[in-house]
């Protein structure tokens, strides 16, 4: 038998993050390269232009680095249960997310068909959407 | 050997379809990339795959195997 299912990302792995933000487009239209993404064990200071805010995050992209027109740093707090929760302002909106957020799938998946010794190929469809299709023990013929 | 394809959307989200397993086992084969990703919603069995299991199912009643 054979189904279809819907499941909304989840951002819970570190590697596969920042792979993400090596892959999305940021405002500039290129993407970040990794030497200028901060990985913390500790959380660390975001700087947020004109915020009364103190917030830290594990995951930084400083300003400088976002493009003309940001004024505060781009961040990724982990939370006590494993997620990560964006802290993102100026032109890095919900639809920019939502893109990394495609993206980290992208990249978590490969990662536990990787650990698993899956085969897999990467493609995109005519919608421009990214697809993976792999084989898994299990189906009529194996 | 079963197949899974996964369709990235740009809202974040995946569908992911199965193919070529039988009965039940595409659940349980591929459970792990759900539970890697994140929250899974309606699990939809595809009318293709029932008529294919129901083909299998009156060929093992002929004594045909696979």
């Amino acid at each position: 038998m054979s189904h279809t299912v819907d499941v909304s990302t989840k951002i819970t792995d570190e590697e596969c993050l920042v792979k993400a933000l090596c892959r999305v487009e940021n405002q500039t239209g290129h993407i970040f390269p990794a030497s200028i993404i901060e990985r913390h064990k500790d959380p660390t200071l975001l700087n947020l232009y004109g915020s009364h805010r103190t917030v830290n995050a594990h995951i930084i992209i400083r300003r400088p680095n976002l493009g003309h027109g940001a004024y505060n740093d781009l961040g990724f707090v982990k939370n006590s249960d494993g997620s990560y929760t964006a802290v993102i302002a100026d032109k890095y909106d919900s639809a920019w997310l939502q893109r990394l957020t495609t993206y980290y799938g992208v990249e978590k998946a490969k990662k536990e068909f990787k650990a698993r010794g899956i085969k897999y190929t990467e493609t995109t469809d005519d919608k421009g959407r990214v697809q993976l299709k792999a084989q898994v023990k299990g189906g009529i013929y194996g | 050997m079963g197949e899974i394809i996964l369709t990235f959307n740009w809202d974040g989200t995946v569908e992911k379809e199965t193919k070529g397993f039988t009965g039940k086992s595409c659940i349980s084969a591929t459970k792990f990339i759900e539970d890697a990703l994140g929250e899974t919603g309606e699990r939809r069995m595809k009318k293709e795959a029932l008529g294919v299991q129901y083909k299998n199912e009156e060929k093992k009643k002929q004594g045909l195997s696979y």
